[in-house]
């Protein structure tokens, strides 16, 4: 039968919470700065400020969600590996998804596109399609190869609990950034500004 | 037992049938007639811009239907919106004043308190007074004016509800505006152009929204048209709700009907789906212009996608007035066809989120259909969206309303030719209690259009002056601003003394 307390204590359920939280977080951030002077110039600093506010909200309750799913996940991974191995690895992979989203999603952002000696060569194969998906699932796999490289690693396990320190006590910090997001939300709803 | 509809019974049916509909059309005639007040109906295609309609001589034929129809109507020319964006165009139609009157100069803003009681549809208080609209800034308008409504249909009852409705307003519906902005950025993919601020949450809501409407893709193959956050929605279904509504009420009505396409996003159905793509047309060349915005786009796609959109927009027209037509509706109805703004695709413009005021973005249709007109009249004149709430008024023997800055229309004014000039504003982040620190103002004074920007950063300080002649010069290319000083001064004069006088309730 599962034990919950097998698996994760308070402090495993709270670093992973953090580590899940990070990159949603920036995200939001980043592409809400981006954003901030438009909003602004469109309507008045205080409700472009709102709409950063309902995005640190919305990334607080994904990190709820995903928080749920990484420690469902985490239920998989036999209790024989230890504790501060399963945190490592789903933190890992946690990071290493987010990644992946982040730069899919940077794509569009940017406006990359496929440069004419690339798209030349992709109608010169046969199989375009092929290339494109292979070397895809190569990225991921380059991408998600930390989560699974710690497994075995005890040296990029410890650099990786460092940087998770790391990245916790400065997500600690979004919180508070959090707690005045829904503070205006809540503001906003009752004043109905 | 007989099946009780012998042949006896289906001949009487047969005869008695037409009887039945005609008598009902007479009914409602004679029901009007005795009211001696005739229906007014207002239908608004948003960002519809009279440059790019066949009707009004553009090369592409994107409004056969109009153009059949315009043979029973009073076709306006030269005729411009109060301003170049929903909010104070819209504004400007309800009301019969400026922008810089009315002050609904921002975004999703409202008119100022002492017009709330102000409206076209306080002038009709003796109508069924109904309204619709598909856009949300115009709702804040119908909102603002909602006391002198009779039947506010509710915006979402002609559109799908969609998953962010469902949140919006059963969490923060106090606060719908910055909200449904939020939600756009957070949970949009598609909305944000393939990026949004939630990495996870907005792929799963696209990929739902996405199964949801999967339906509608072969008859829309860039997806249904949609309005507000993500509310899709069918032109059809709005015009068959209203035009039975219409045909079923027996009372005088007055209504207001605000539909969104052809406004972004653009999305023709499947029979006008890349009917232009290949057909060779190329659009004068205009220089990029110093308000163009600061995304490269593939202005001629967009521009195709938008002509085929008034396709779609046409076709609908013309389902709506033979609707009203077939049902006697119209033997008693004045029926208005206008925008409440433009939309462009030159100059390094696409569509209408710009300072700049060219006449593809402020010149709109107006067509008067009136009870009994057989034969086509032709208008000329520069006329304004002002001018429609008192002609309206005159028409239903009315007084002209006191405040009302518009005129009545030719050619049911008495004198001959006005001497006023037609004004179209701007001021984007002007705030209601504020005066107009940057803004954009035109000034037609037939045959002359004189643009005037200030306190813009783009302008570094400067202000921009042109001067067209629009009778040679109808594509706005050759700026004569220099070349003809004494009239450019003239005409700066009194358009600052005009500004001057707007602001200075508000310095």
């Amino acid at each position: 039968m599962y034990k919950l307390s097998n698996y994760y204590k308070t402090q495993d359920v709270w670093t992973l919470f953090l580590i899940s939280a990070f990159p949603l977080h920036v995200w939001t951030l980043l592409l809400g700065f981006q954003d901030i002077s438009w909003l602004a110039e469109r309507t008045n600093f205080f409700d472009a400020l709102s709409v950063i506010s309902y995005g640190l909200v919305f990334a607080l309750f994904e990190s709820l969600l995903l928080l749920v799913v990484v420690l469902l996940l985490g239920l998989l991974i036999s209790t024989k590996w230890g504790r501060s191995l399963r945190v490592g690895m789903l933190g890992m992979m946690v990071t290493c998804l987010s990644l992946i989203s982040m730069i899919s999603q940077l794509y569009y952002l940017m406006g990359w596109s496929f440069s004419e000696q690339v798209i030349e060569f992709l109608t010169q194969t046969n199989h375009p399609l092929w290339w494109v998906y292979g070397v895809s699932l190569a990225a991921i796999f380059v991408l998600f190869a930390p989560s699974v490289y710690i497994l075995f690693s005890k040296k990029l396990l410890s650099i990786w609990e460092a940087i998770a320190d790391r990245l916790s006590l400065l997500m600690i910090m979004y919180l508070l950034f959090d707690l005045f997001a829904v503070c205006i939300v809540i503001y906003r709803n009752v004043s109905g500004a | 037992m007989s099946s009780g509809f012998n042949r006896r019974d289906f001949l009487k049916f047969s005869v008695m049938f037409p009887v039945g509909v005609a008598a009902s059309n007479l009914a409602k005639f004679f029901r009007a007639r005795q009211s001696g007040k005739k229906n007014v109906i207002i239908v608004v295609f948003d960002a519809f811009t009279a440059h790019n309609m066949s009707l009004y001589g553009y090369a592409r034929e994107t409004t056969p239907n109009i153009n059949k129809l315009a043979d029973r109507a009073i076709v306006y020319h030269n005729h411009y919106a109060g301003s170049n964006f929903t909010s104070p165009g819209t504004a400007s139609l309800l009301t019969g004043t400026l922008p810089w009157t009315h002050r609904a100069m921002q975004p999703n803003s409202r008119v100022v308190e002492k017009y709330f009681d102000k409206s076209i549809f306080n002038v009709f208080n003796d109508f069924h007074r109904m309204a619709y609209s598909h856009n949300e800034w115009v709702n804040t308008h119908f909102e603002t004016f909602k006391k002198d409504i009779d039947e506010w249909i509710p915006r979402l009852q002609l559109c799908n509800q969609s998953l962010s409705d469902s949140v919006i307003e059963n969490l923060f519906g106090n606060d719908r505006d910055i909200s449904s902005v939020a939600w756009v950025r957070n949970a949009e993919i598609s909305g944000g152009g393939g990026y949004a601020y939630s990495l996870y949450l907005s792929r799963i809501i696209s990929y739902f929204e996405e199964k949801v409407y999967a339906k509608y893709l072969s008859r829309f193959p860039k997806g249904i048209p949609t309005s507000g956050t993500d509310n899709g929605f069918l032109l059809e279904d709005a015009i068959d709700w209203v035009g039975e509504r219409l045909i079923s009420l027996d009372e005088p009505i007055f209504g207001y009907f605000h539909f969104l396409p052809p406004h972004s996003p653009y999305r023709p159905p499947s029979e006008f789906f890349e009917l232009f793509s290949k057909d060779g047309y190329t659009p004068p060349f205009k220089p990029r212009d110093i308000f163009a915005d600061k995304k490269e786009h593939n202005t001629e796609r967009l521009r195709e996608y938008y002509d085929e959109f008034i396709l779609y927009v046409d076709q609908q027209f013309g389902r709506f007035y033979e609707m009203l037509e077939r049902s006697g509706v119209l033997n008693d109805t004045l029926l208005i066809l206008t925008s409440d703004h433009g939309e462009a695709f030159e100059r390094g413009v696409v569509g209408h989120d710009t300072s700049a005021l060219y006449d593809p973005l402020l010149k709109v249709p107006l067509l008067i259909f009136e009870p009994g007109r057989n034969e086509r009249m032709d208008i000329y004149e520069q006329t304004s969206a002002l001018d429609l709430m008192p002609t309206l008024a005159y028409l239903s023997n009315k007084e002209t309303p006191s405040w009302s800055e518009g005129e009545i229309l030719p050619p049911f004014r008495e004198s001959e030719n006005s001497r006023r000039g037609v004004y179209a504003v701007r001021s984007y982040g002007a705030e209601a209690n504020k005066n107009m620190q940057e803004g954009s103002v035109v000034l037609l004074r037939h045959p002359y259009k004189l643009h005037y920007y200030y306190g813009y950063s783009e302008l570094n300080g400067s202000e921009k002056i042109l001067l067209f002649n629009l009778e040679t010069d109808p594509e706005e290319m050759k700026n004569l601003a220099s070349l003809e000083p004494e009239i450019t001064n003239n005409m700066l004069d009194e358009l600052k003394d005009s500004l001057k006088k707007a602001n200075s309730p508000y310095l």
